[in-house]
């Protein structure tokens, strides 16, 4: 047998060999799974038995039953497992995969039927988070994932913590969530059953809790427990997860960015740094985890010793850029690469790539700058069209022959980003590149961008000037009465008024006007240009040359034109007048505003400036008719926002006329802008309104004035200020005893709480009037109404004032009035006991009249609290006297002077407390400066029989010594 | 008992009654049947050997008499249960018995208090009630030890269980009845295998090894008692010697014998040598020769109910030859007419028949006609006494059946785990360690190792020599 001979039989007999231990080894596995399931059958034999024993009453029994029907269900799906995948694969298909996994089916359902049976029959059951396990792996086995998940978390709330079924349950749901995605749920669940279990599966489950750290930015603990898994991996004990570790670990190190650490990992490992990290990548980029690629290369790139290897990681670093639109360092690795082909050593491929990435780059980047999105951002926009151009250098470079295309591209993505200078420039490149290259499309396509980034706002001076006027010539020259040109014209026109060159402008007018004469739009625009440029001159001249040139017919121009040209004169004269007030010619400059005024041809506007102006003149000359009557005038021609806009004017204007006594023109101007500003807002509406109305009054023009305060709620007048002028007018009819129209007006308000006060004193003089004209019962409803009005005001916390406590405290006076009547009424008289009866009478009744002052006390009249001060003086004065006075009739001198003594005991406390009563009010007189009729009663030592009082003349005045303030 | 005495008012003296039972009759007539006057109706009963007979008037006396308690009851009762037992007292209820200081009674009230597991109030009411001489000591002791025992007060029991062998030996020397020396033997015996038990349960195996010792082989309750041997073995982890003494309840002379925990501790010490066919076979062996026969048994307890008559009359007819139903059940009322308990509630039973031949030939017709009337109450509730304990004794075996056969599938499944686990493991199966000799014997050759003889003195002394299997 020769060598090679054997050799073969050698390989044959291993092959042999291989095949029969595989075959062996299916063999065992086959006859050891059919040993299982007897001894499954067996054991669940054995439970049933006893289940029927104890009569169901033990769920533990049910339980480990459905334990073991899941158990023999999962063996009995491994065997068809088997047995399916060993079929070819058509036949597969066509399978009807339901009757095929009948057997295990049967006992997963078999298995859960007694699962819920379990539950239903024994809810109380402890080891419910068993049941709810098998449950969890039935549904699992059913693809029946969120059921699943369900009953893995019953399993865990139902079952002890730590325990076995807890523990397997956390890590399931683990699982579950891992394969979710949803590492935050499964950290904690892999994290406390990982605390509890420790089988060889401990590896595999801490490594994707290592992934879910990592997925969850925690790559210190993914990294410290990558490490673990991959000490543990080495005992035999566990399964060995060590080279997913070794093939992870570099990339956790990467994306933690600390690829130091995996470089020091692989030098730990020895072997080339670069070339390692250059696989990491390379499986990176196949994970679609580009970034940690790109991190992972760039730090290649610092390992690199060779420039091929460079090239290489260059080339691959570009292909990732692009994915992620890193355009700064896509085009940094182009141009690395332009470099190397530069030195020849890019491939055919490679240079193909490399023109490919070129041209797609420098096109998107094209785009992109052309974009919208960029519009709010041009620095970004530049950029990009910077890195454009770059690209298109680089193609330009790369293609020489089409070196004018790239320029023209290049200059159009300028164009697009509106960096018109540079797109200026390179479409004027382009257009002479292309015009030596003769392609004329390219040649106009480079003009007409000339053109349109010269048309553009944003381009420099400079560049116009450089490009222009030569760019618009050549056109015009090219084709006068092209679409271009007509724009060109216009283009062109505009940019010698730019300049100040009217003469050349006027000059492209005229061209315009030969080349489209009947385009009387343009030309009138052009003109008016023209025009503007005069009138800022100030060259009336010219103007009037113009206006006589259109008068010819010369230019053909609209008739609003026309008039406003006309108009244009007459503003420049306006000017004049202006300047004339300023210079303090009021006089020449009062007959040009009239003139203005007067002036058919002045606009509306005009003639309103000039009135209001004319007002303002008369002003400040002092001339109030004048002043008056130009107002008016003006305030006719306004538009109500316009009299907003001059409103404090309007007022001093208006002021004045009050101050020179023209009483009615000066409400009148008050009322008319109040009426303008009724429904604007306003600084002076107030003011308008309480002058109007006050003024109307003053001048005894009620009616005017009620108008004016009528209109006040609906101009949206302060409140306050329309009760003012309520009470003004009350006043003003009380004051002119208009009784009738009063109570109209009192009723009108007497709703508004805050007005009530004010009215009390009106009202007293109404009622009191009512009752001179007999009118009694009328009068005393009205009384009786003011203290409802005064008992509001007070529970109201109002401010009243005190003439309408007065009134108030007289009303009440009556009823003291009548208390101390009574009092004085009892008289004193014997046998003893009529005496005490009497007595006794008076006291209660003196009692009454105390506690009826005090009321009037209260109300905070002066004249009330004097007067009331003043009969509780009486009154107990008055019952001192009479029982001191009094002498039994017909008793013995004993008894009578017994009866004196005892009398005298009595009365000394009354005459006390009127003393008391009298310091009170002279108290009081003192410090709340009571100005009364009755004061005499208190102050004189000596009693009078009339008391003092001043009477004036009506309509007299009252001087008052001003003095030094 | 009532219609009994009623009537007593009414009827003539005859003049042909002996003497003692004229003496009672004319204390009855005279006073005019007043219940007071029973204690000398009935030591004149007794004085004519009618022990039964007497037990109406003893009866009543302690339930309805509410005079001063005569003190000569207390041994007139004490005289009655020695001839008819205890139980005709045990049923009355613990309210009544308290009336009396009978020592006979206190003991009687102490066992019911055992019964109900008042195991403290054992103890109070047996405190110094029943005098050192007293017949009823013995007993006392027994069940004074078994409480201390049973109250984990070991100490106390082993020293009461002491006193109970030295008080019934001295007692059985004083007798000279067959029955009081059997019982008062079978007394003893529990005391010593109280000891033992009581050391078993302090964890002191090796005492307790010897104390088993002390109990003779002839004894009534060494056959019973060799399982409790077996246990202590077990617990020493002398599994051979388990297995050797429950090998001897194969033993013919044995077979009577009806434990069936007796296989759940052959099968817990084969799994203990882990030699786990063996186990199984123990399993399947009790499944299959209980299991049907057990639901027949079932159904005859069931059909039965609480007929104590047809219990009665079974259990004598079995002792008179007829054996009923299935082996199962057969072997069940075998053990329970062999109790002592069962023969000396049997014997007693026997016993009221002479009384009954006293009365029929009492010349005073209407005083025999009461008494007879007495006699048949007390014989029928002695009869359905012995009806009730062998009806509760089948109940119990048959529970114990059940529960012995829970517990052989629990081992079972232990069995089939151990199994699983090794193939889950991928185990090598060939268990190539054990000594292949002991390996291929079964349960059968073990037995026939004996050449299928048991000789007397060997018995409970086989030991085996099966080594163990476990890795």
């Amino acid at each position: 047998m020769t060598a090679s001979l054997r050799k073969t039989f050698f390989i044959l007999f291993l092959l042999l060999s291989i095949v029969t231990v595989r075959e062996v080894k299916a063999n065992d596995v086959a006859q050891r799974r059919s040993q299982l399931i007897a001894v499954i059958d067996e054991e669940l034999k054995e439970v049933t038995r006893l289940n029927r024993q104890t009569k169901s009453r033990n769920p533990r029994l049910l339980l480990r039953m459905a334990e073991l029907l899941l158990e023999k269900a999962r063996h009995i799906k491994e065997q068809e497992n088997e047995r399916f995948l060993s079929l070819p694969s058509e036949k597969r298909v066509k399978l009807n995969k339901n009757r095929f996994f009948k057997d295990s089916n049967k006992y997963f359902i078999q298995a859960q039927r007694t699962c819920l049976f379990i539950l239903k029959r024994h809810k109380s059951f402890k080891e419910k988070g068993h049941v709810y396990y098998i449950l969890a792996y039935n549904a699992k086995e059913f693809q029946q994932h969120e059921k699943a998940k369900n009953y893995f978390k019953y399993a865990i709330r139902n079952s002890r913590k730590g325990g076995e079924v807890n523990s397997k349950s956390r890590l399931a749901l683990a699982e579950i969530y891992y394969n979710e995605q949803r590492y935050s749920k499964s950290i904690p669940l892999y994290e406390s059953a990982l605390r509890k279990i420790n089988d060889k599966w401990w590896t595999k489950d801490s490594f994707n809790l290592a992934w879910s750290y990592f997925r969850t930015k925690k790559f210190d603990r993914a990294i410290a427990l990558m490490k673990k898994v991959y000490a543990r991996s080495k005992d035999s004990k566990y399964v060995d997860m060590s080279h997913l570790v070794e093939r992870d670990i570099a990339y956790f190190y990467t994306e933690s960015g600390n690829t130091s650490e995996a470089v020091k990992f692989y030098k730990e490992r020895g072997g080339d740094i670069s070339k390692n990290l250059l696989k990491v990548s390379n499986y990176l980029v196949n994970q679609g985890k580009f970034t940690a690629a790109e991190r992972t290369l760039s730090e290649a790139l610092k390992y690199s010793k060779s420039e091929i290897e460079r090239l290489e990681i260059y080339y691959q670093l570009m292909s990732l850029y692009e994915r992620f639109g890193k355009y700064g360092k896509h085009l940094d690795a182009a141009q690395k690469l332009y470099a190397y082909h530069k030195k020849g050593m890019l491939s055919a491929n490679q240079l193909e790539s490399l023109k490919y990435h070129v041209q797609k780059m420098a096109a998107l980047l094209q785009k992109q700058a052309a974009a919208k999105r960029y519009e709010t951002q041009p620095k970004i926009r530049s950029l990009k069209a910077k890195q454009a151009e770059t690209y298109f250098g680089i193609l330009a470079d790369l293609n020489p022959s089409k070196g004018f295309m790239a320029n023209f591209h290049a200059a159009e993505t300028n164009f697009a980003a509106k960096n018109f200078d540079r797109s200026a420039q390179l479409y004027a490149q382009a257009y002479n590149e292309s015009s030596a290259a003769g392609n004329k499309k390219i040649l106009n396509l480079s003009l007409n961008g000339l053109l349109a980034s010269l048309g553009s706002k944003g381009v420099s001076e400079a560049t116009k000037s450089r490009y222009l006027e030569s760019a618009y010539l050549a056109t015009i020259k090219n084709e006068p009465t092209s679409k271009r040109s007509y724009k060109i014209y216009q283009r062109l026109f505009s940019s010698y008024m730019e300049k100040k060159d009217v003469d050349n402008a006027e000059k492209t007018l005229n061209a315009f006007k030969g080349s489209f004469p009947r385009d009387y739009k343009t030309q009138e625009a052009m003109l008016a240009q023209v025009m503007e440029h005069y009138k800022q001159a100030n060259n009336e001249s010219m103007i009037k040359a113009y206006v006589q040139r259109i008068n010819r017919g010369e230019f053909k121009v609209s008739k609003g034109y026309a008039k406003k040209l006309k108009l244009l004169l007459l503003t420049m004269q306006f000017d004049d007048v202006e300047k004339l007030n300023s210079t303090g010619e009021k006089k020449q400059a009062l007959i040009d505003y009239v003139q203005i005024y007067k002036a058919p041809e002045s606009s509306e506007d005009a003639r309103k400036n000039a009135a209001y102006n004319i007002a303002t003149l008369f002003y400040q000359l002092g001339d109030a008719e004048r002043t008056y009557k130009w107002s008016k005038e003006a305030l006719n021609l306004m538009s109500n926002r316009d009299v907003s806009k001059f409103e404090s004017s309007f007022l001093a204007m208006a002021t004045d006329v009050f101050g020179k006594r023209r009483f009615s023109e000066a409400a009148e101007l008050n009322a008319i802008l109040l009426k303008k500003v009724c429904k604007r807002k306003s600084r002076n509406k107030k003011n308008f309104f309480k002058n109007a109305h006050v003024i109307y009054l003053a001048n005894g023009d009620y009616k005017s004035a009620q108008n004016i305060v009528d209109s006040g709620n609906a101009c949206g007048i302060p409140s306050s200020f329309v009760r003012e002028g309520q009470i003004d007018l009350i006043k003003y009819l009380v004051s002119n005893k208009n009784w009738g129209i009063l109570k109209d007006r009192i009723n009108s308000v007497r709703n508004d709480s805050s007005v009530l006060p004010e009215i009390i004193y009106p009202m007293s003089q109404l009622a009191e009037a009512l009752k001179q004209s007999g009118r009694i019962e009328d009068g005393r409803a009205i009384e009786s109404e003011i203290l409802n009005f005064y008992t509001t005001a007070k529970r109201g916390r109002k401010d009243i004032p005190l003439e309408a406590l007065d009134v108030v405290a007289d009303l009440k006076m009556r009823n003291l009035r009548v208390e101390v009547s009574k009092l004085n009424s009892i008289k004193l008289t014997f046998p003893e006991k009529l005496y005490n009866d009497s007595l006794k009478a008076k006291f209660a009744q003196l009692d009454r009249v105390t506690s009826t002052a005090l009321k009037i006390l209260e109300v905070g009249s002066g004249r009330g609290i004097v007067a009331a001060y003043k009969y509780l003086v009486e009154s107990y004065e008055g019952v001192g006297a009479d029982i001191r006075g009094f002498t039994p009739p017909d008793k013995s001198e004993d008894y009578i002077k017994s009866f004196k003594k005892s009398m005298t005991d009595l009365t000394n406390p009354l005459l006390a407390k009127a003393r008391d009563f009298r310091k009170e009010a002279v108290g009081q007189i003192s410090k709340s400066n009571i100005l009364s009729i009755d004061n005499n009663y208190f102050l004189q030592s000596k009693q009078l029989p009339v008391p003092p009082e001043h009477f004036y003349s009506r309509g007299a005045v009252l001087m008052d010594r001003g003095g030094k303030r | 008992m009532k219609k009994t005495l009623y009537i007593l008012l009414f009827t003539l003296i005859s003049p042909l009654a002996k003497a003692n039972v004229e003496l009672a009759w004319n204390n009855l007539v005279n006073r005019r049947g007043e219940v007071s006057t029973y204690p000398s109706v009935v030591e004149n009963l007794i004085k004519e050997g009618l022990y039964f007979t007497s037990l109406p008037y003893i009866k009543e006396y302690l339930t309805v008499y509410e005079g001063k308690y005569d003190q000569k009851m207390d041994y007139l009762i004490d005289e009655v249960a020695t001839h008819v037992g205890v139980k005709q007292f045990e049923v009355m209820p613990s309210k009544f018995l308290s009336r009396s200081k009978s020592p006979m009674i206190k003991y009687i009230l102490a066992k019911k208090l055992f019964r109900v597991g008042q195991y403290g109030k054992v103890l109070e009411t047996l405190n110094a009630a029943i005098p050192a001489s007293h017949p009823a000591k013995p007993y006392a002791l027994l069940l004074e030890g078994s409480s201390f025992s049973i109250l984990k007060k070991y100490k106390s029991a082993i020293s009461s269980f002491k006193a109970c062998v030295s008080k019934s030996e001295s007692e059985m020397s004083k007798q000279n009845d067959a029955n009081r020396k059997r019982q008062l033997s079978i007394n003893r015996d529990y005391c010593i295998v109280g000891i033992s038990r009581s050391q078993f349960a302090n964890g002191d195996y090796e005492d307790a090894n010897l104390s088993y010792l002390d109990l003779q082989k002839a004894s009534h309750i060494w056959p019973e008692i060799l399982f409790e041997e077996a246990w202590n073995s077990f617990y020493l982890r002398d599994y051979n010697r388990t297995l050797g003494k429950l090998v001897t309840y194969k033993a013919p002379v044995l077979r009577y014998v009806f434990n069936p925990e007796v296989e759940i501790l052959r099968a817990l010490t084969y799994m203990e040598l882990c030699l786990w066919d063996d186990t199984k076979k123990v399993v399947d062996d009790f499944y299959s020769k209980y299991q049907s026969s057990y639901n027949e048994v079932l159904k005859f307890l069931k059909k039965h109910g609480k007929d104590y008559k047809y219990f009665y009359l079974m259990a004598k007819s079995y002792k008179n030859g007829k054996k009923p139903g299935n082996d199962l059940l057969r072997n069940m009322v075998d053990f329970a007419t062999k109790d002592p308990a069962f023969l000396e509630l049997y014997d007693n039973f026997h016993g009221g028949r002479k009384e009954l031949e006293f009365v029929k030939k009492m010349r005073n017709k209407s005083f025999a006609r009461i008494l007879n009337i007495n006699l048949k109450e007390s014989m029928l509730l002695h009869r359905n006494l012995i009806g009730a304990y062998v009806r509760k004794s089948l109940h119990m075996m048959a529970r114990q059946v059940d529960k012995t056969m829970q517990d052989m599938s629990y081992i079972k499944l232990e069995v089939i785990r151990y199994k699983k686990r090794e193939l889950y493991q991928l185990a090598n199966n060939t268990r190539s360690r054990g000594d292949i000799r002991n390996l291929q014997r079964t349960d059968k050759q073990y037995f026939w190792d004996f050449n299928g003889e048991f000789w007397a003195d060997e018995l409970g002394d086989y030991v085996f020599t099966l080594k163990s299997e476990c890795r």
